[in-house]
């Protein structure tokens, strides 16, 4: 039987960000506003308050923008005589404000034809430092995940043998707990090889995170790799681990010395 | 163990893997004459082997920092991860 308890904090389904472009080109704010959380730039322009709103209710609109079809699937966000670019990044699980502009049909520097000239010139979609801003933005929220959660979830699951615990570390990993309560009492871990939100596989280096979190005190090369949690089957998307723990549960964190 | 040599002599079950990876794997299982958790049993070896460090590093780090309730540090520890994700995320934007 599998038990789900809420975890927290945690991402929410898709992350709302703009473009650093958009917001000092097309909103005119100052370069410092790009490393703020655009909930935080609300106040600044009414696009930026409209794309919190209403991206943040759903992530797509209902008017794609047909100029940057097929190459991009944009929608078209209204703000007073204001039109802007959003694109749900299903992907990395960010909805993404791309432009902005003032919108009057038959103009040259109309809004439409103006995010055709973006894309087209290589400056309407993300770049790499747009992309960075929101990891950097998410860590803080898996680093306080793993040091709230996982101890919780270790813990429910070493006063439950045979009891799979589902969760979802700070909203970014997705995993499945159990201990197995015999002469060694094994503690299982299947991590699900998707980085939430989104669909992007899970590096390496996150289970290692997670596994340090699930196993204080356990050197990592006392961790296996095993194909099953519990002796029941993991899913297609995970990968399962298991490590030799007191059924107390609290051998304790490892000194600065000790692992050196 | 975390270990190549563990993981490529004593597991007998296939480590799952993403389904859309699934043809892929077919065509690399083919083309080297192995079975498809061979060809992912190595993958892993060969990633932990030219890694290794790197991640033991990660793992000591993390625990300390989750020890010393340091969250800081622990922030700075996921700055190894940093760089791989926004690879990915750059991977998926159109080009």
């Amino acid at each position: 039987m599998a038990y789900t308890v809420p975890t927290t904090p945690a991402e929410p389904a898709w992350t709302l960000s703009a473009t650093c472009r958009c917001l000092t080109e097309d909103l005119g704010l100052a370069p410092e506003a790009c490393q703020r959380p655009i909930a935080d730039l609300t106040g600044a322009h009414q696009v930026i308050a409209d794309f919190v709103k209403k991206r943040g209710e759903y992530p797509i609109g209902n008017e794609t923008i047909k100029a940057l079809l097929p190459r991009v699937v944009a929608y078209a966000l209204h703000s007073g005589r204001f039109r802007a670019a959003t694109w749900h990044h299903e992907a990395a699980g960010i909805v993404w404000l791309l432009a902005a502009r003032w919108h009057e049909q038959g103009r040259a520097d109309d809004a439409y034809p103006y995010f055709e000239h973006l894309l087209r010139t290589g400056q309407l979609l993300p770049t790499r430092t747009d992309a960075a801003r929101v990891v950097d933005q998410r860590r803080p929220t898996f680093a306080h995940a793993l040091y709230l959660d996982v101890p919780r979830m270790r813990r429910w699951a070493l006063d439950h043998p045979g009891n799979i615990q589902e969760g979802v570390i700070g909203g970014r990993v997705r995993v499945r707990v159990a201990f197995e309560n015999g002469t060694d009492g094994l503690l299982y871990v299947a991590i699900t090889r998707r980085l939430l939100p989104g669909t992007l596989p899970l590096p390496l280096a996150w289970d290692i995170q997670v596994l340090a979190a699930f196993f204080p005190g356990l050197p990592l090369e006392d961790i296996d790799y095993i194909d099953h949690i519990a002796g029941h089957a993991l899913a297609n998307d995970e990968v399962g681990y298991c490590g030799l723990v007191q059924r107390d549960g609290e051998a304790g964190f490892p000194t600065a010395d000790a692992q050196t | 163990m975390l270990q190549e040599g563990y993981l490529m002599t004593t597991k007998s079950k296939p480590i799952r893997i993403f389904a859309q990876d699934d043809h892929a794997l077919e065509a690399v299982a083919r083309l080297q004459r192995q079975s498809r958790a061979q060809v992912i049993h190595a993958a892993l070896a060969e990633y932990l082997l030219n890694h290794r460090e790197e991640l033991s590093r990660l793992y000591a780090e993390t625990q300390q920092a989750l020890a010393a309730g340091d969250m800081d540090r622990l922030v700075r520890a996921t700055e190894t991860t940093r760089d791989a994700e926004v690879d990915a995320i750059m991977a998926t934007i159109p080009s």
